[in-house]
C-alpha cells in the first residue's frame, strides 16, 4: 500500500519544496499591497505541484517578496510610503471586543481593534510608525524582539517620555532582521495588557527561507472579565477566566482552512501571564523560530505540542497532509473552556435525589447539576440563562454532537478539494469505515 | 288654746314640706342610671372611630356579648377585630368601667339634700310640783346650708361623672391601642417566625448537601462543620423566633382578657396604607380629642364649682332652720320656729377656701400638663411615623427587590457553574432576611399609628383602618385556610414546614 509517509518521502527526494511552485510566490508577489484587508490570501495554488516533505526545507529560495500573513479575526495595519519609508499609524484607543456571540468586552487595543493590527514588513524596510493616543491614559510602544535604536525601544520612562493622551510619537527605524515579533505598551502594562492591547509584527525575510502555502499568526491571551461583567479586570493576576486565540473564544474562533498538502506555518505568539501548550492533532511540526531568530534546521525537532512562553514567539512549520478536522488548542483544559467558578463546590458524585425538589420549593429554577461530570453543562446552558455578558462553559456543535470546549480551541481544517480558502468547508466527510464505531451494547 | 296652737302648727309643717320639696325640685334630684353610666362611655368610644361597645349590664346581653366574642375568634382576628374582643372581654376594662357607676352614685348622693332631723322627747313631772301631764317636746330642724348648696354640689358632681365617663372612655381607647399594636406583633411575629422557619430550611437543605459531599468524599470535615453550624444556628434563630410569638401571643390575649380562649390571628400584616394620616392640625384636633385632657378639663369645672361652694358659704359653718313644738305641763302646746346657725368668730372659712383653691390650681396645672405632654407626644409619634414608613418602604420598594434580584442573579451564576448551592441558598436566605425586616418595618409603623390614634383621641383624618395584606413569599403568610377550603396550590413556591 503506498502510504502517505512513502509518498511524502519519494517526493521530498525531488527537490526543496520552496522552489516548486515559483507561479505562487510570483502571484503572492503582485499581490501584495499592505492596504488590502485582512485575512484571505489569494488562490495560492495556481500551478499547484506536490506536497512539500514535512521536514524543515533545507535550502533557500530564489529571492522573492513575501506573502500575506493570515491573522483570523484580525486586521493588518495599512502603510504608505512616504519618501522611502514604510509609514504605518497606530491608534491607541479603547476599542469593543465580540469574544463570541452573547459576550463583548470593553477592551483597549489599536485601531479599533484587539489584537491590534497587524504590522506587516520586510526586512531591510525603514519604517515610520506613527502612535496616537485616545487612551485615557499615557502609553507606549515596545517594538518585541525587534533590534532597533535603543530609543526606540519604547520603554515609558526609560527610553522615551510615556505618550500622553492627544499626543502623538514617531517611532522610526530599519528593520535588519525577519520573523514573528509582537507590539505592546510598556506602560502601566498591568491594566494595559489586561486590556488587550498587543499586536502582531511581522517582519518578512527578503529571500524568502521556507516558503508556506498558508501563513497564520495566532495571538494569546489570557483575560479576567468577571461573570456578569464587560471591562477587564486588571487586578487578576492568576484567576483568569477566558483565554483567547487572536481575542476570540470558541466557539467564534475562525477554523484555519488548508488545502491537503499545504506547507503551514503557524505563528504563536503570548503575552498573557500564563505559558500555552499548543497543541495539533494528526500531524507533527517542526519549530522554526522563535523571536530570536530562525532555529537552524539541525537543531529543531519533531513536535505536537509546543509551548509558547510568556512574552515570546514561536513559529511551527508543518506540512498539512491528514484530510480531516484536527483540534488545535491549547493543552491546558482550563484554557479550553470559557468562565468557570473556581470556588464552586465539587459535586462528582453527589446525588441530589430529595433534595433537588425541597430545594426547588425556595427556587423553582433550581436544578441539581454536576453528579456524573459537567458534560450536561453544554445542554442546561442552552435552555437556561447565565449572569448578563457571560458565556457558557462549553460550547460548540459538532457532526457528532456537543464538543464542550471553549477559550483556546479551533480547528484545523484539511480538505483535498477546497473551491476557496475564504468559505469554512463544513465538517469533513470521512471516507467509510474511518470513523470509530459502537461496538456495544 | 291647743285648738289654736295645733291650727298653728298644720299649715307650718304645710308649708315646710312644700318647701323641701320645691328645693328638691329645684336640684334636680339625680337617680342612678339603669346602666350605670355604661352607654355614655360607650357613645364616646363609638364617636372616637371605635366599634359600639355594648357592655353588658344584666345576664342576657351577658350572653350576647360572650357570642359575639366567640364570632370574633373563630374567623380568626385582625387588629380591629382584637380591639373589638378586648372592649368586650376585658375584665381589667370593666373593673374600671364601673368608675362611672360610682361616679353617678356620687351624683345622686350629692343631689339630694341632707335629711331633716327630728327630736322628740317625753318629760314626766315630778309630783311635788303639782304638775300632771306630761311634757312632750318635737323638734323639726332642716340644715338650709344643705339645701342652699345644692345645685353647686350637684354641678359638681355631675362634672365629676363627665370626667369619670371621659376617663373610662379614654382607657377603653388605650386598651383598644394596645390590643391593636399588640395583635399586629402577633401578625409580625408569625411571619417573622415562618420567615426564619424558611430560612433555616433552605440553610438545611444546604447542610444535607454538604453531608453528601462529605460522604463522597468531595468536602472536608471543616466546611461540613461550618455549614451544620450554620443550620443549626439557624434553628435556634427560628426557635427564638418561635418564643417571641408564643410571648406576643401571651400579650394579646391578656389585653383582650382572653386567659385560655385559643385564637389566632386571620392573616398577616396590613400592608402598608399609601399615606400617613395627616400631619396638619393634629395638635389642635388632639387638644379637641384627646379623652384624658377632656375628662382633666371636666375635674378642673368639678373643683371650680366646690371652689365657687367655699368661697359663697366661707362664713357659714352651718345653718338649720326648724320648728319645735312641746306640749306643757299644763297640757298648753307651744310651737315656734327654730333657727340655728354658725358664728364665723373663730373660723371665717379661710382654710376651706385655700384648700379648695389650691384643688382648683391644681387641677388646671394637670390640665395644662397633659395638654403639653399630648401635644409633644402626638408630633412625635407623626414624626416618628413618618421616618418609620421611610424605613417600611425602603425594605419594601429597594431591599426586598433587590434580594430578589440578587437570588434571580446567583440563579444565573448557578445555572453557569459560576457558583455553587450554598451561596445559592445563601442568597435566599438573605432574601427571607430581607422579608422579616420588612414585616418587622411595616409592624413599627402599625403600632405607631395605634399609638397615634389614641394619642391624638381617635382616628384621624385619613386614617384607613385596613390595608391590603402584605406580600411575602409563597407559603410563608400566617393564614390557616378555613377547614372546608382546599388545600391552596403553591406551585414552586417553599412551604413552611
Ligand atoms: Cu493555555
Amino acid at each position: 500500500m503506498f502510504t502517505r509517509r512513502r509518498l511524502l518521502a519519494a517526493l521530498a527526494g525531488l527537490a526543496g519544496g520552496a522552489l516548486l511552485r515559483p507561479a505562487r510566490l510570483l502571484a503572492q508577489h503582485q499581490d501584495h499591497g499592505g492596504h488590502a484587508a485582512h485575512g484571505a490570501s489569494p488562490d495560492p495554488h495556481a500551478g499547484h505541484a506536490a506536497p512539500a516533505p514535512d521536514a524543515p526545507p533545507a535550502t533557500h529560495g530564489t529571492p522573492a517578496r513575501p506573502g500575506r500573513v493570515i491573522v483570523p479575526d484580525t486586521p493588518a495595519l495599512p502603510w504608505r510610503m512616504s519618501g522611502g519609508v514604510k509609514e504605518f499609524h497606530l491608534v491607541a484607543e479603547p476599542v469593543e471586543r465580540e469574544f463570541a456571540p452573547g459576550m463583548t468586552v470593553r477592551a483597549w487595543g489599536y485601531n479599533g481593534s484587539t489584537p491590534g493590527p497587524t504590522i506587516e514588513a520586510t526586512e531591510g524596510d525603514r519604517v515610520r510608525i506613527l502612535v496616537s493616543n485616545r487612551l485615557p491614559e499615557h502609553t507606549s510602544v515596545h517594538w518585541h524582539g525587534i533590534f532597533l535604536p535603543n530609543g526606540m525601544d519604547g520603554v515609558g520612562g526609560l527610553t522615551q517620555p510615556h505618550i500622553k493622551p492627544g499626543e502623538t510619537y514617531a517611532y522610526e527605524f530599519d528593520l535588519r532582521q525577519h520573523g514573528t515579533f509582537m507590539y505592546h505598551p510598556h506602560a502601566d502594562e498591568m491594566v494595559q495588557l489586561a486590556a488587550g492591547m498587543m499586536g502582531f509584527f511581522i517582519v518578512h525575510p527578503r529571500v524568502p527561507e521556507e516558503p508556506v502555502d498558508r501563513d497564520f499568526a495566532i495571538m494569546l491571551h489570557a483575560w479576567a472579565v468577571h461573570p456578569g461583567t464587560s471591562r477587564p479586570d486588571p487586578a487578576v493576576m492568576l484567576d483568569f477566566n477566558l483565554f483567547t486565540f487572536n481575542s476570540k473564544v470558541w466557539p467564534a474562533t475562525s477554523p484555519l482552512i488548508v488545502r491537503k498538502g499545504d506547507r503551514v506555518r503557524l505563528r504563536l505568539a503570548n503575552l498573557s501571564m500564563d505559558e500555552h501548550p499548543i497543541h495539533l492533532h494528526g500531524h507533527r511540526f517542526w519549530v522554526g523560530a522563535t523571536d530570536g531568530g530562525v532555529i537552524p534546521p539541525s537543531a529543531r525537532w519533531p513536535e505536537t505540542t509546543v509551548l509558547v512562553p510568556v512574552g515570546a514567539t514561536r513559529d511551527v512549520l508543518f506540512i498539512a497532509d491528514a484530510p480531516g478536522d484536527w483540534a488545535l488548542h491549547c493543552h491546558k483544559s482550563h484554557h479550553t473552556m470559557n468562565p468557570m467558578g473556581h470556588d464552586i463546590p465539587n459535586m462528582l458524585g453527589v446525588s441530589q435525589a430529595g433534595v433537588e425538589e425541597e430545594i426547588r420549593k425556595h427556587l423553582p429554577g433550581y436544578m441539581a447539576m454536576g453528579e456524573t461530570g459537567m458534560a450536561d453543562m453544554q445542554d442546561h446552558a442552552a435552555h437556561m440563562q447565565g449572569p448578563a455578558n457571560t458565556l457558557p462553559m462549553m460550547a460548540g456543535r459538532g457532526p457528532f454532537g456537543n464538543i464542550e470546549m471553549g477559550g483556546m480551541f479551533t480547528v484545523l481544517k484539511v480538505r483535498e478539494h477546497l473551491a476557496s480558502y475564504d468559505r469554512d468547508p463544513g465538517w469533513h466527510r470521512h471516507p467509510p469505515g474511518t470513523t470509530a464505531r459502537k461496538v456495544a451494547p | 288654746m291647743p285648738q289654736h296652737r295645733s291650727a298653728l302648727s298644720r299649715p307650718l309643717f304645710g308649708r315646710m314640706s312644700g318647701l323641701l320639696s320645691g328645693l328638691l325640685f329645684l336640684a334636680g334630684c339625680a337617680g342612678m342610671p339603669a346602666d350605670r353610666g355604661l352607654s355614655s362611655v360607650s357613645e364616646i368610644v363609638a364617636a372616637r372611630g371605635e366599634v359600639r361597645p355594648v357592655w353588658s349590664v344584666n345576664a342576657t346581653d351577658e350572653l350576647e356579648a360572650r357570642n359575639r366574642v366567640q364570632a370574633l375568634l373563630a374567623g380568626g382576628l385582625d387588629a380591629e377585630e382584637a380591639a373589638e374582643v378586648a372592649l368586650l372581654q376585658s375584665a381589667a376594662l370593666r373593673a374600671g368601667l364601673e368608675e362611672v357607676g360610682i361616679s353617678h352614685a356620687d351624683l345622686v348622693s350629692a343631689s339630694r339634700p341632707a335629711n331633716p332631723l327630728a327630736s322628740f322627747f317625753a318629760r314626766f313631772p315630778d309630783g311635788s310640783t303639782g304638775a300632771r301631764g306630761t311634757n312632750l317636746g318635737l323638734d323639726l330642724t332642716q340644715s338650709l346650708l344643705g339645701l342652699l348648696a345644692l345645685p353647686s354640689r350637684t354641678a359638681a358632681a355631675e362634672a365629676r361623672v363627665r370626667a369619670a365617663t371621659l376617663r373610662a372612655a379614654d382607657e377603653a381607647l388605650l386598651l383598644a391601642a394596645e390590643t391593636r399594636a399588640a395583635l399586629y406583633a402577633v401578625q409580625a411575629a408569625k411571619s417573622v417566625a415562618a420567615m426564619r422557619g424558611l430560612a433555616a430550611q433552605a440553610a438545611g437543605q444546604a447542610a444535607e448537601l454538604s453531608r453528601r459531599l462529605h460522604a463522597a468524599g468531595n468536602l472536608s470535615a471543616l466546611r461540613l462543620a461550618l455549614d451544620e453550624a450554620e443550620y443549626e444556628e439557624l434553628l435556634a434563630e427560628a426557635g427564638r423566633a418561635q418564643a417571641d410569638l408564643a410571648e406576643a401571643h401571651a400579650d394579646a390575649s391578656r389585653l383582650m382578657g382572653l386567659g385560655e380562649t385559643a385564637w389566632d390571628v386571620s392573616g398577616p400584616l396590613p400592608g402598608l396604607p399609601a399615606n400617613d394620616p395627616a400631619a396638619e392640625g393634629l395638635v389642635l384636633l388632639t387638644l379637641d380629642n384627646r379623652l384624658d385632657l377632656a375628662s382633666a378639663r371636666a375635674l378642673a369645672d368639678a373643683s371650680g364649682r366646690e371652689h365657687g361652694l367655699a368661697v359663697d358659704w366661707r362664713f357659714l359653718d352651718d345653718l338649720a332652720a326648724g320648728a319645735s313644738a312641746e306640749k306643757e305641763t299644763d297640757g298648753r302646746w307651744v310651737v315656734g320656729p327654730s333657727l340655728e346657725i354658725s358664728i364665723p368668730l373663730f373660723d371665717q372659712g379661710q382654710g376651706r377656701v385655700a384648700e379648695a383653691e389650691g384643688r382648683l390650681r391644681r387641677q388646671i396645672w394637670e390640665v395644662r400638663a397633659l395638654a403639653a405632654d399630648a401635644a409633644a407626644e402626638v408630633r412625635g409619634l407623626a414624626a416618628r411615623l413618618a421616618a418609620r414608613r421611610g424605613v417600611a418602604e425602603r425594605l419594601r420598594d429597594r431591599v426586598v427587590p433587590l434580594r430578589e434580584k440578587a437570588v434571580a442573579e446567583w440563579q444565573k451564576h448557578y445555572n453557569f457553574m459560576l457558583a455553587g448551592y450554598a451561596e445559592l441558598l445563601a442568597a435566599k436566605r438573605a432574601e427571607y432576611r430581607a422579608y422579616e425586616d420588612y414585616v418587622t418595618a411595616v409592624r413599627d409603623w402599625w403600632i405607631l399609628l395605634a399609638q397615634l390614634r389614641r394619642a391624638s383621641g381617635g382616628r384621624l383624618p385619613g386614617d384607613a383602618p385596613r390595608a391590603e395584606p402584605l406580600r411575602l413569599p409563597d407559603g410563608a403568610a400566617p393564614t390557616k385556610p378555613p377547614a372546608d377550603a382546599p388545600a391552596p396550590d403553591h406551585g414552586h413556591g417553599a412551604h413552611a414546614h
